[in-house]
């Protein structure tokens, strides 16, 4: 419902003020709105797993998503202020994202790589 | 703003956030653990209980056994021998119904010996004086009187080296086997073979009509099947049961 209630609100401000400028509010809350969703449900199967959670290919994935969302968070929320006054420090600063990227992805592929042996494991008993 | 300001900014706020987040994601990882090591320490109070309940059922079991037993020798077993000396002197006193009443008198022995060694089967103190191979051995007698079956024995002699509580877990777990045989299998044989020194290998086999293991099971029949593997648990020997429809069925129990 949140998502969903950002997705409206941003759409509404690119119709209104049109695409010129990157829009920080909207993307710094709704990075805000995943760390504090996939928290959540880190939290609730931490409380409620009765298995290694580290080991869990849904835990792995939203440790991906809240560390990269978390690390973007002050370079996005900059990010009109870069590249209107400095645009090599914001292609200079543009290295988080990537960073944050690779790091996320690398956790995507070992929670897929999770899940496949898991599947494997149910299907062979 | 500075240009080393704003990266310092970036960077700073970044990590502590990132630190903020790594700090929640431990905190949630060592509570799981804590809540796994829990959860096992749980599973394992409850194996423990489990067993200990198991155990406590087996002992007040043998106890009534023990009784009954006692019963049959001392009470009954006394009963039968005085009506059969009633009978002797009702003979020597009546001698033309002395004819008459000698299939009576076969049958009244027969039926001394029997309870004689039903008592001896369900009493299992002699079980830790004479030991596993001594109990079969007279179990398979008190079964080869009964005439319904043949019961082949064969051991290498040895003594399997078992406490008194393994010994009867065994016994009894041995005597569900043949009960069964008799009840369920319509066996003409049954072979037992026990192996002991090097490991110990006892095996139950009869040529009766078999059962479909996986049928039995699914089909919520096989409680006596399911009690045979919890005994057999308990008593730290694995069962393997190989059977099918119309060949008979092996039951081994076994301990390396």
């Amino acid at each position: 419902m949140g998502m969903i209630a950002l997705t409206i609100y941003w759409l509404l401000d690119v119709i209104v003020n049109g695409i010129v400028l990157f829009k920080n509010g909207i993307f710094v809350a709704i990075s805000l709105f995943y760390v504090v969703c996939f928290l959540t449900l880190l939290i609730s199967k931490s409380i409620f797993s009765q298995k290694k959670i580290y080991l869990q290919p849904l835990f792995i994935l939203a440790v991906a998503t809240i560390l990269y969302f978390a690390a973007i968070i002050p370079f996005f929320g900059l990010m009109n202020y870069l590249t209107t006054n400095d645009m090599s420090l914001a292609i200079k600063l543009f290295k988080i994202n990537i960073v944050a990227a690779i790091l996320r992805y690398g956790l995507v592929a070992i929670a897929f790589y999770l899940y496949g042996n898991q599947a494997k494991g149910v299907h062979v008993t | 703003m500075l240009h080393n300001d704003i990266v310092l900014t970036v960077l700073v706020s970044t990590l502590l956030i990132l630190l903020l987040v790594a700090g929640v994601i431990i905190t949630m990882i060592l509570a799981n653990r804590r809540h796994v090591q829990q959860e096992v320490k749980m599973a394992q109070m409850q194996v423990e209980y489990e067993k200990e309940l198991r155990m406590v059922e087996n002992e007040v079991q043998e106890q009534v056994l023990t009784n009954v037993a006692r019963e049959l020798h001392d009470n009954i077993g006394q009963l039968l021998t005085l009506i059969r000396l009633q009978l002797e002197q009702e003979k020597l006193d009546n001698e033309d119904i002395a004819q008459k009443l000698t299939p009576v008198d076969s049958t009244l022995t027969e039926t001394i010996d029997q309870v004689r060694m039903l008592s001896h089967s369900l009493n299992t103190d002699y079980l830790e004086s004479q030991g596993l191979n001594y109990a079969i051995e007279k179990e398979v007698d008190r079964l080869s009187k009964l005439r319904k079956l043949k019961v082949h024995w064969d051991t290498n002699g040895i003594e399997p080296a078992f406490d008194k509580g393994k010994r009867i877990m065994i016994f009894r777990m041995l005597q569900e086997v043949l009960n069964n045989a008799l009840k369920h299998a319509t066996a003409k044989n049954i072979y037992i073979t026990m192996r002991a020194g090097e490991g110990f290998t006892l095996e139950i086999k009869d040529d009766g009509r078999g059962f479909d293991k996986e049928m039995v099971m699914s089909s919520g029949k096989g409680s006596g099947l399911n009690n045979l593997q919890k005994r057999a648990k308990l008593a730290e020997v694995s069962l393997h049961i190989t059977s099918a429809t119309g060949k008979g069925s092996i039951f081994t129990f076994s301990e390396s």
